[in-house]
């Protein structure tokens, strides 16, 4: 299997996107910590329901805790994964929250909880997991973006910087990491169908269909198998990258 | 092993170069250690040792006897505690 003896992190894999990622990598023979943050207590039970899921299918996972936003936090989870697994070679930054408004409506705690989560939690996990990454040559870090950190969107100017500002990053990283054989991919899901997207009301869904050219919302395991992609041995000389998942509404 | 002789084996192994080169004279570049090579070896010596090592005290490290003086130093003061 393609990802046999390989130990993956996903963050915010209780759910949605990251679930999907979580339930891919470990179906390629990937050992799964699936990351939660124990804020709802629904969260720790989804992320349990993930591990047996994996488990059930003859694969390996663990469920871990941590507040990514947290340096302390991330830390101890990056030791606890290599303490049970004795490396990290895949870390998935897909932790994410949406508190949307309008510019002049949206309050400094909507701003700095989305930038915190989505941006800093990214900027703590890679910088916790490829020092182990460093030691052994390879590594792959993939970060979600998403579309609107290309191209802007309306009501969400929080959560269209914090990903933007993963962008950046990656572009960043990759060039500080090449030497070590570690690569730094961002992928840019579009409209994909999970809870954060589900709250829209059905006018704006109808109206997000018709610009997509494949003519249906992006389902998570459309985005996993790019992640997977990533993840892998063939995807060795791709990096620095931020590849659209959008169905092609937005080239 | 000597305190030294750790952080010898830690750089010769990030930079690629045969440890004998390494002498407490040599500077990073001698030893051709790049910028991250020698964030990587701080790292992980702080990391071995337990110690912090700043980034104001790191820039000053003229050469490898720097930087091994300054560990020993830090190590003596916590074992001290």
């Amino acid at each position: 299997m393609e990802l046999e003896e390989k130990v993956s992190l996903v963050t915010g894999a209780s759910r949605g996107i990251g679930r999907a990622i979580a339930l891919k990598l470990a179906s390629l023979g990937s050992r799964v910590a699936v990351n939660y943050v124990a804020i709802e207590a629904s969260n720790k039970t989804d992320a349990d329901d993930v591990v047996e899921s994996i488990a059930r299918t003859g694969g390996e996972a663990m469920a871990v805790e941590a507040d990514v936003r947290n340096s302390e936090a991330v830390k101890a989870m990056v030791e606890q994964v290599v303490e049970k697994w004795g490396k990290i070679d895949i870390l998935v930054n897909n932790a994410g929250i949406n508190r949307d408004a309008l510019l002049l409506r949206m309050s400094d705690d909507a701003w700095d909880a989305v930038i915190d989560t989505n941006l800093r939690g990214a900027f703590l996990c890679t910088k916790f997991a490829v020092r182990h990454m460093m030691r052994q040559e390879w590594g792959r870090v993939i970060s979600l973006s998403s579309v609107v950190g290309r191209v802007g969107n309306a009501g969400q100017c929080n959560y269209a910087a914090s990903k933007g500002g993963i962008i950046a990053f990656t572009k960043s990283v990759a060039r500080e990491m090449g030497s070590r054989n570690i690569t730094v991919n961002a992928v840019a899901p579009g409209f994909i169908v999970t809870g954060m997207t589900n709250k829209l009301p059905p006018e704006t869904r109808d109206s997000l269909l018709a610009m997509i050219p494949l003519q249906r919302l992006g389902q998570p395991e459309d985005v996993a198998e790019l992640v997977a992609f990533l993840a892998g041995e063939r995807a060795g000389y791709i990096t620095g990258q931020v590849i659209t998942i959008d169905g092609g509404a937005f080239p | 092993m000597t305190i030294e002789e750790q952080i010898r084996d830690i750089v010769a192994r990030i930079s690629r170069v045969d440890k004998s080169i390494i002498t407490r004279e040599s500077t990073f570049k001698d030893i051709k250690a790049d910028s991250l090579d020698v964030v990587q070896a701080l790292v992980a010596v702080e990391e071995l040792f337990e110690i912090e090592i700043p980034d104001e005290v790191a820039q000053k490290f003229q050469n490898f006897g720097d930087f091994v003086s300054y560990v020993e130093s830090k190590v003596a003061k916590a074992e001290k505690v």
